[in-house]
């Protein structure tokens, strides 16, 4: 799981061909967080192979991001781009839920 | 983390094997009594109650009392009022919050729940609220946490994971080494509405906000202390504007001083039926009697004769402005302004129903605390009975009697009773019981024509009189009479003042016929 890159931040990224951003808030000392980093990263390679940019950031590391994004409950994942902002929260085993609350821009899809 | 020192105390005080639980003290006036020391130390506590009843209020002064009179830092994480508008409701009460925050003694931080909707898909944990309360706890070295509340915090949550991870929010704070209130609504089933007080069980303490009568009263109760003993009573507490405080029944108990030293009525014929002495110093003394009987006049010419004599008396009138009782009593020829100007009377003056009877109790207390008279009349006591169950009002005078026993002041109630209540309830609505001398006035009705009269039910502790007097309010004061009798029945009002009259007209008659004799003798 530490294969992703540091955590920075969204705007400093600008790579050409991503068109969806996601943050993931995780505590790494969790079963929970490295659960919902597998899922998370199974669902987004599916769907969106190359075309996004997940930042993992783990909050007991990052806790002032995870203030200024008022984080509450882990693992959260957050779609910052395209708007609106949406926001999900727990292990996302479940795929099939995940898709259809989540990543439902299928107009979007490249 | 340094080495506790709450731990250090109780190793140190197991080995003179004199355990003592530890407590946090709350600063809060009457608390600290019910609880024996305060809230469990390093612990969580609930304090759970329904709206408006005070619970942001009490976990603040909590933290500031922490600050201001322990010197221990505090943060408070509010769910629910942003960080600005719980600052301005806060220097509301008097607080100066800004100052401490400046200071670095306590932290405020709102955490806003839910601005974005958002959705679950598996389990999840709030470790956020973990990294949150870690910064801020270490930011200030806190030693006291308050979460307010706990329904807004977890009102989105699924059931089951809000279980396990509040049962984990509570073994953290214990980890963390802080003493925290969390705060709750109150549920119908359960204490709180999620049933979640079986997981901080050390200590719940209840708010409630009761109306009686149109006038509402805040109560306090602690359900559990775990590990410490408690006070198990519902008590009334008050915010005004400066604190809040806890009126325990505990504080004070039946250890009074008893002085035989008396203090005169004012009235010289009645200090002469009351064992030729008057009242004793620190007793309590009951005037009732129907509507117009001049209870007030007792009140007001015992006023009268404690300024007198250099000393001073907090008059609590219920029923008519100062102004007015100013006026009145100099139709009976007491002039009471002089000893206001002096500064030796002084009055409280308020509608019963203006506020519950704890807050008046307060407002007078604090009177006596500052201005320390040595004489206090309620006038008349009744109008306050008004303003809640008797009970309740039977309780709290009680409370204030003992209150005024402890610091030897004298004080005298006038009590408006109907006719026939006497008969009906001979205790007189149960506050008899409570004074050591009970003085009745009454209405004597005789031909065609009321006349008052006196006498005293009972005074404890000494010889009095038994006997019935005619009471007599005239433009030159109180007076009391001896009440004749003869073949015709009572000798009383004008029959009295006709008799009389008779009595000086035969003297003068006799006056004449001896000079007139005495004449004769000279002339011879």
């Amino acid at each position: 799981m530490n294969s992703e890159q540091n955590p920075t931040s969204v705007n400093e990224k600008k790579e050409e061909n991503a068109k969806f951003i996601f943050q993931l808030f995780v505590s790494n000392n969790s079963a929970v967080s490295s659960r919902a980093i597998l899922n998370v990263k199974s669902i987004l390679e599916k769907k969106y192979k190359d075309h996004y940019i997940l930042d993992i950031i783990d909050i007991y590391e990052n806790p002032g991001l995870a203030i200024t994004e008022e984080v509450l409950a882990i693992p959260l994942l957050i779609k910052k781009f395209p708007l609106p902002e949406i926001r999900m929260i727990g292990d996302f085993s479940d795929t099939k839920k995940v898709l259809h609350e989540f990543l439902f821009d299928i107009y979007l899809k490249p | 983390m340094e080495k506790e020192i709450g731990a250090s105390i109780v190793n140190e005080k197991a080995g003179t094997n004199s355990f003592k639980f530890l407590k946090s003290p709350t600063g809060i006036k009457g608390f600290d009594e019910i609880t024996l020391g305060g809230l469990p130390l390093n612990r969580p506590t609930l304090l759970v109650g329904a709206i408006g009843c005070g619970k942001t209020f009490m976990s603040m002064e909590y933290l500031i009392n922490g600050v201001e009179i322990y010197n221990e830092p505090g943060v408070f994480m509010t769910f629910e009022e942003k960080a600005d508008e719980l600052l301005t409701n806060v220097s509301s009460l008097g607080y100066d919050l800004n100052k401490l925050i400046k200071d670095n003694k306590i932290y405020l931080e709102h955490l806003e729940i839910g601005h974005n909707v958002i959705k679950e898909a598996g389990t999840y944990k709030i470790d956020g609220l973990f990294v949150r309360l870690e910064q801020a706890i270490d930011k200030v070295k806190a030693k006291r946490v308050v979460l307010d509340s706990l329904d807004t915090l977890f009102g989105s949550l699924d059931t089951h994971i809000l279980r396990s991870e509040f049962n984990r929010l509570v073994t953290w704070l214990k980890d963390k080494k802080v003493t925290a209130i969390v705060t709750a609504e109150l549920g119908n089933v359960f204490v709180t509405r999620m049933g979640l007080e079986e997981l901080i069980a050390d200590c719940v303490i209840e708010l409630s906000n009761r109306v009686n009568n149109q006038i509402s009263t805040r109560r306090l109760r602690v359900l559990k202390y775990r590990g410490s003993m408690h006070a198990l009573n519902e008590y009334p507490f008050v915010i005004d504007e400066n604190r809040m405080s806890v009126y325990p029944i505990i504080s004070q108990g039946l250890v009074q001083q008893s002085s035989s030293e008396f203090i005169s009525s004012g009235i010289q014929k009645l200090d002469v039926m009351l064992a030729n002495k008057g009242f004793y110093i620190g007793s309590s003394i009951l005037i009732s009697g129907t509507a117009g009987t001049g209870k007030s006049s007792v009140l007001a010419s015992f006023a009268n004769d404690v300024c007198k004599k250099n000393q001073t008396c907090l008059f609590c009138a219920f029923e008519e402005a100062p102004n007015q009782i100013l006026r009145n009593m100099l139709s009976i020829g007491l002039d009471l302004k002089p000893h206001v100007t002096s500064g030796k009377l002084q009055f409280y003056f308020a509608r019963p129903s203006l506020q519950n009877l704890e807050l008046h109790f307060l407002a007078i207390k604090e009177l006596i605390n500052t201005w320390k008279p040595q004489v206090i009349l309620l006038d008349p006591v009744t109008n306050l009975m008004t303003e809640g169950p008797n009970s309740d009002v039977r309780s709290m005078l009680t409370r204030f009697v003992d209150y005024l026993k402890t610091k030897q002041i004298t004080v005298m109630f006038a009590a408006a009773i109907t006719i026939g209540s006497i008969a009906r309830n001979p205790s007189d609505e149960g506050i008899s019981s409570m004074v050591d001398t009970w003085i009745m006035v009454e209405d004597i009705e005789l031909d065609g024509e009321r006349n008052r009269s006196m006498y005293v039910m009972k005074s404890r502790g000494m010889d009095h009189s038994k006997e019935v007097r005619e009471f007599v309010i005239s433009s030159s004061g109180i007076n009391l009479l001896p009440i004749a009798r003869n073949s015709q029945g009572l000798i009383i009002g004008s029959k009295r003042i006709a008799a009389e009259k008779a009595k000086v007209e035969m003297a003068e008659k006799k006056v004449l016929q001896n000079e007139s004799i005495n004449d004769g003798t000279i002339n011879r």
